[in-house]
């Protein structure tokens, strides 16, 4: 098959060739926008699309298409017209060298650039303009035109000093704090902050807290929220004046803070005291601050599916009404259209900015789903006024930078577009077939078209393969698929719910899912980067290693037949190959031979089998499968797999999918939605949530930590609300692997009882649960978990969003090269009681494990704590020798009946006392603490609590008025001495619990202690 | 009336206790601080006497852009032993307010923004309002 063929063809060159060739090819326009791009975001990441398709009749068709209908068992029986292609994306090289002109071919598409290139006032595209535009001003003031096609990335850093007294990497709360601080102490002081944020220092906390509750729109869009005494009050910190301009803070002689945007410090030199940006640009200090923070862990089942890219696929909005010429004429081609790209690239090779920016897109495409397409549909008619030509390709899109043909191969496109913002990509294909029913029912049959996205990394010097994905699309008449599509629901529909699972109907949307990178996809497909003419000429080196490498892939594929059908004719396509004479780099190939190993093959031994298992967490069913080796592995059916498996579905339907993982495979697939990637903590997170939210999708939250809980009982509250105006309102259900609510901090007995209290704010919580899967059902997410009252069966939870908020992990990925001591237990940055790590180095926050002289080594995430510690860090910079002394503490808000703070050591875990008020609840206080971050409680709420207490107390006996734990206090001990207290619903009394944990006295008789927090007064 | 319970695994005691059960001053004496701790945290003036510019209740005014003249009007106020505290900052103040007027959003008074023009907040209102947050 051709695809097969082009694969190959993608293969060789040495690297510089690719580089001399992009660096010719690549469009000024593109050019441009790297340039101006690279000012704001880290991770300069391009992708081009590589997109070739050969549209043949081949005369298998028959064949792959039976073998089709037999895999996939709903969609089949009308797949008759179809095309072939594959789309590769790899990123272009960002070079920067010269070469302007322009390739003939790119013209016709890029136009519209071009056209506002010409007239001078587009130093960028107008995608670029969506995005990000105060981040750009705050480096770059030299926004004149053209200046910015000129100006090379050494004029543009040159904005950034190259020397910072203080330095601070990390742009959190405990940067500001630290800031403050040193400020407070040399008052001179000229510290430079690099923060990978795109916002100036903004708090967190009411992000999961305030905000939600806070009712006036207007004010949530200028990143304001209300207080709980209803004054409002910015996210920000500071306003923009407080910050010193990056390029004069060394000049300023009384100093300043000054703040880099969007940039990241990946490298630290402590020999030479040098930091290093992610764009290569060195900046020497004095000091430095590690204020680093965390990043949101995900789970195993989502990471597999999450750093999918997915292409959304619509071939059901045209309707024949828009298109009545081509349908009279019975429809001798067929329209699909890209829409919505989407990207989602592991956080690991990433920084927050290209997350945010990742966030803002799914923002437009919600705005896209709801109402469908109609710039689409505006730019396909379009379309079909200007080209009603016979060309094979043609493509209408936005967000395109740039597509290039080839002359020499037939039907070879790349595409080049920008990440950091929306783009749709439709492509026309004409079809080879004319009539959409079966060969002998007198229709010729088609290729399925598939399509695979390989995305790359580019670093200056590097390009890094991060991963590759695939889907196969079948094109249907469209009134046959529609009546297709209705037939199969309603088959499908009469089937019990346990035979409904193993069929899907048609998607909306395709998914393209994350496969081994076998030799069909393997390519370097960088090496496919010559200038489009020289195409031809690449194809014709020849070179000796081809013939031990085309029997390895003959190997391979033959493994891939094994599930894959279309595959069926690989053998030879491949083999007519070898006469191609494509030149194969041995680097390639050890490469593409390390990322098969994660896969199970025919000669996979038992030890490989086990190895994998456990790689792809099958770990409860490992030792069922202690012998098999590869093949016997392979040869299982599902029903086998299921027995093996002692009948667990969840378990087996997950390894039966894994083990046939077919690269083409567009019906039941993992797929995650954008939200769930789940760095819920940033600004732009909070916004898409809440579109999310007020759209009235159905959310879940993975997670029973404190941000889970808030969120759970946050977002029950807006629904609520939302369903009170009569807005649409979705159900909220959090699900956690713990016991209940805040488990790690709050004891078993309370954590229990605050699960219940959330269930009250209208959110389902469900406890004890232990995830399995998360699968793609008709669009929505469908989470299968083992309940622990159920352990026999799997229950189902299906919803449009998943949260996972199962806590952070330090960022330390500045340790290696820094050669900083990492704590093996906690994790983050090992410090001491000063929070220092080294001579000149501090670090503070979340990412520092500290010595607290009075409770041990600890590392904290709260909010608090970053402010103290980030304080104490600037003392200590200054000059100052002071130990970790002042303890944190943190709160949360559970609802409008639940609050508590805490302080010290409040593990659940240790020994606990807790005293409850009882009787009397003669007052019901105002929350508030000294930072007045506290939410309000304003009439309403306080009159539910109320109602909801007398409710409690009316109903329940004296007897069982154990579960009433509505006010009060819990000690934790270490050894009779009080290391943590939480105050439950009382307020205020911190500074009494500091004392208690400081003094460390033998505690016996807890009535007496309790008798200082005065639990029944407000 | 109190009772004691104790959920199930034991290391978590619960008490229930009246308000009654708690009116009686508590037996547990907490020890006494140190005169000055210099590892606590502070108020605005430290108990040997010197400004604690660290201190939460200034905001970030010892700290922004103004915060040296901030710095050299306050010590000034605080050193003064005038008749009229502080009559001799005339200079030092009048820097202030010229700074302040430099930066209209950062230090002009929100409560009066329905004006149109955002007046900025004058030396003395500043340092008085750092006086008064101190407790």
């Amino acid at each position: 098959m051709q695809i097969h063929y082009i694969s190959h063809l993608a293969s060789t060159q040495h690297f510089n060739l690719v580089k001399r060739a992009l660096s010719r090819r690549t469009l000024p326009v593109l050019r441009q926008l790297i340039q101006a791009d690279s000012l704001q975001t880290t991770a300069s990441l391009r992708l081009s699309c590589l997109l070739r398709y050969t549209s043949t009749n081949s005369s298998n068709d028959e064949q792959t298409q039976n073998a089709e209908k037999k895999k996939t068992m709903t969609n089949l029986m009308y797949i008759v017209g179809g095309l072939t292609g594959v789309i590769a994306i790899y990123s272009i090289f960002q070079n920067r060298n010269n070469s302007k002109e322009k390739q003939p071919s790119v013209a016709e598409y890029d136009s519209r650039h071009i056209k506002s290139k010409d007239s001078d006032e587009s130093n960028k595209t107008p995608d670029e303009k969506d995005t990000n535009m105060e981040e750009q001003k705050s480096i770059v003031e030299q926004e004149d035109s053209d200046s910015v096609e000129t100006i090379k990335k050494n004029d543009l850093t040159s904005n950034i000093p190259n020397f910072a007294q203080y330095l601070i990497i990390g742009g959190g709360a405990t940067a500001m704090s630290a800031f403050k601080s040193i400020r407070a102490h040399d008052p001179t002081a000229k510290v430079l902050v690099i923060s990978s944020e795109k916002y100036l220092p903004y708090m967190r906390p009411p992000l999961s807290k305030d905000i939600w509750y806070t009712d006036d729109d207007d004010l949530i869009q200028k990143h304001s929220f209300k207080q709980w005494h209803g004054k409002e009050k910015s996210l920000y910190f500071f306003d923009d004046e407080f910050y010193t301009d990056v390029k004069t803070l060394n000049d300023q002689e009384n100093g300043g803070v000054a703040v880099v945007l969007g940039r990241k410090v990946v490298d630290l030199d402590l020999k030479k005291s040098i930091a290093k940006l992610d764009n290569d640009w060195e900046v020497s200090f004095e000091k430095c601050l590690i204020a680093t923070g965390g990043q949101p862990k995900t789970l195993k089942i989502f990471q597999d599916v999450s750093n999918h890219l997915k292409i959304m696929l619509n071939n059901q909005t045209l309707n024949s009404a828009d298109f009545p010429s081509e349908h009279s004429s019975k429809l001798s081609s067929q329209k699909i259209y890209l829409s919505d790209t989407k990207y989602i690239f592991p956080n690991s090779l990433t920084n927050m900015t290209m997350h945010n920016n990742i966030a803002e897109k799914l923002d437009l495409s919600l705005n896209n789903n709801s109402n469908p397409y109609s710039v689409e549909y505006e730019l396909i008619l379009n379309w079909l006024n200007v080209y009603q030509s016979s060309s094979l390709f043609i493509t209408i899109t936005y967000g395109i930078l740039s597509i290039i043909s080839s002359k020499q191969i037939p039907n070879a496109i790349e595409i080049i577009w920008d990440t950091s913002s929306t783009t749709s990509l439709f492509i026309r294909f004409k079809c080879t077939s004319t009539d959409f029913a079966q060969k002998r029912h007198g229709g010729e049959t088609g290729i399925p078209l598939r399509i695979q996205v390989d995305t790359y990394e580019n670093n200056i010097d590097s390009n890094k393969h991060l991963h590759s994905c695939c889907c196969k699309i079948q094109l249907f008449h469209l009134k046959g698929a529609q009546r297709k599509n209705k037939a199969d629901k309603m088959r499908i529909g009469k089937l019990n719910y346990d035979q409904h699972r193993h069929y899907q109907t048609a998607l909306e949307d395709a998914i393209l899912q994350s496969g081994p990178i076998s030799t069909l996809y393997t390519l370097n497909l960088l090496s496919l980067s010559y200038r489009p003419d020289d195409l031809f000429d690449a194809c014709t080196v020849s070179t000796i290693e081809e013939n031990s490498l085309i029997k390895k892939q003959v190997d391979d594929d033959f493994e891939i037949e094994n599930k894959d059908n279309d595959c069926s004719e690989s053998l030879s396509s491949i083999l007519s190959l070898s006469s191609s004479n494509i030149k194969y780099n041995s680097k390639q190939c050890q490469n593409y031979q390390a990322k098969l190993e994660t896969k199970i093959t025919m000669r996979s031994s038992s030890g490989e089998v086990l190895h994998w298992l456990n790689h792809n967490s099958f770990f409860s069913v490992v030792n069922r499968f202690q012998y098999y080796t590869g093949v016997d592995l392979l040869r299982l059916t599902k029903n086998d797999i299921r027995q093996i498996c002692n009948g667990d579905d969840a378990i087996s339907i997950r390894l039966h999918k894994q083990l046939n993982e077919t690269i083409i495979q567009s019906l039941k697939i993992l797929y995650i939605t954008l939200t769930n990637s789940d760095i819920y903590s940033t600004i732009d997170d909070f916004f898409t949530l809440k579109n999310i939210v007020d759209s009235g999708a159905n959310v879940a939250i993975v997670g029973g930590g404190f941000l889970g809980s808030e969120l759970a009982c946050a977002l029950a509250y807006r629904s609520k609300e939302n369903a009170k105006n009569g807005k649409p309102s979705g159900k909220i259900i959090q699900l956690m692997f713990e016991k209940g609510n805040i488990s790690k901090v709050l004891p078993e007995y309370l954590s229990k009882w605050t699960s219940d209290r959330v269930r009250e704010e209208g959110a389902e919580v469900v406890t004890n649960i232990e995830l399995v899967d998360a699968s793609l059902q008709e669009g929505k997410i469908s989470l299968s978990y083992i309940d622990p009252k159920e352990p026999r069966k799997t229950s189902y939870v299906t919803t449009d969003h998943v949260i996972v908020a199962v806590g952070i992990e330090p960022n330390t990925d500045l340790a290696e090269s820094a050669g900083l001591e990492i704590d093996p237990d906690q994790g983050g940055f090992l410090v001491n009681a000063e929070l220092q790590a080294r001579h000149n180095i501090w670090v503070a926050g979340d990412a520092a494990s500290f010595y607290d002289i009075k409770l041990g080594r600890r590392r904290v995430e709260h909010y608090d704590h970053a402010i103290v510690s980030g304080k104490l860090a600037g003392e200590n910079m200054t000059g100052a020798h002071n130990p970790y002394w002042h303890q944190s503490m943190f709160w949360s808000d559970l609802g409008p009946n639940i609050g508590f703070e805490a302080i010290g050591l409040t593990d659940s875990g240790l020994q606990t006392v807790a005293v409850y008020a009882k009787g009397k609840f003669n007052d019901e206080g105002q929350k508030g603490d000294s930072d007045g971050n506290r939410e309000q409680k304003d009439a309403v709420p306080i009159s539910n609590s109320n109602v909801l207490k007398e409710k409690t107390s009316e109903t329940r006996p004296t007897t069982d008025n154990k579960n009433a734990y509505n006010k009060g206090v819990v000690f934790y001990l270490k050894d009779n001495r009080v290391v943590g207290v939480v105050l439950w619903n009382i307020f205020n009394r911190i500074p009494i619990a500091r004392k208690i944990i400081k003094d460390q006295q033998v505690i016996t008789d807890f009535q007496e202690l309790a008798k200082l927090f005065n639990i029944h007064q407000d | 009336m109190s009772f004691c319970i104790k959920p199930e695994n034991g290391k978590d005691k619960v008490m229930f206790l009246t308000s009654d059960d708690l009116s009686s001053p508590s037996t547990i004496k907490l020890k006494d601080d140190e005169q000055f701790d210099p590892w606590e945290q502070h108020g605005l003036v430290l108990p040997n006497g010197s400004i604690n510019w660290n201190c939460p209740c200034l905001g970030g005014m010892a700290s922004g852009p103004c915060g040296l003249v901030f710095r050299r009007a306050f010590t000034c106020f605080h050193n003064s032993d005038a008749n009229s505290k502080g009559s001799e900052c005339f200079t030092e103040f009048s820097s202030l307010t010229q700074c302040f007027a430099k930066y209209p959003n950062l230090y002009g008074s929100k409560n009066k923004s329905s004006t149109s023009q955002p007046t900025t907040t004058s030396a003395t209102t500043a340092i008085a309002d750092a006086l008064s947050s101190q407790t």
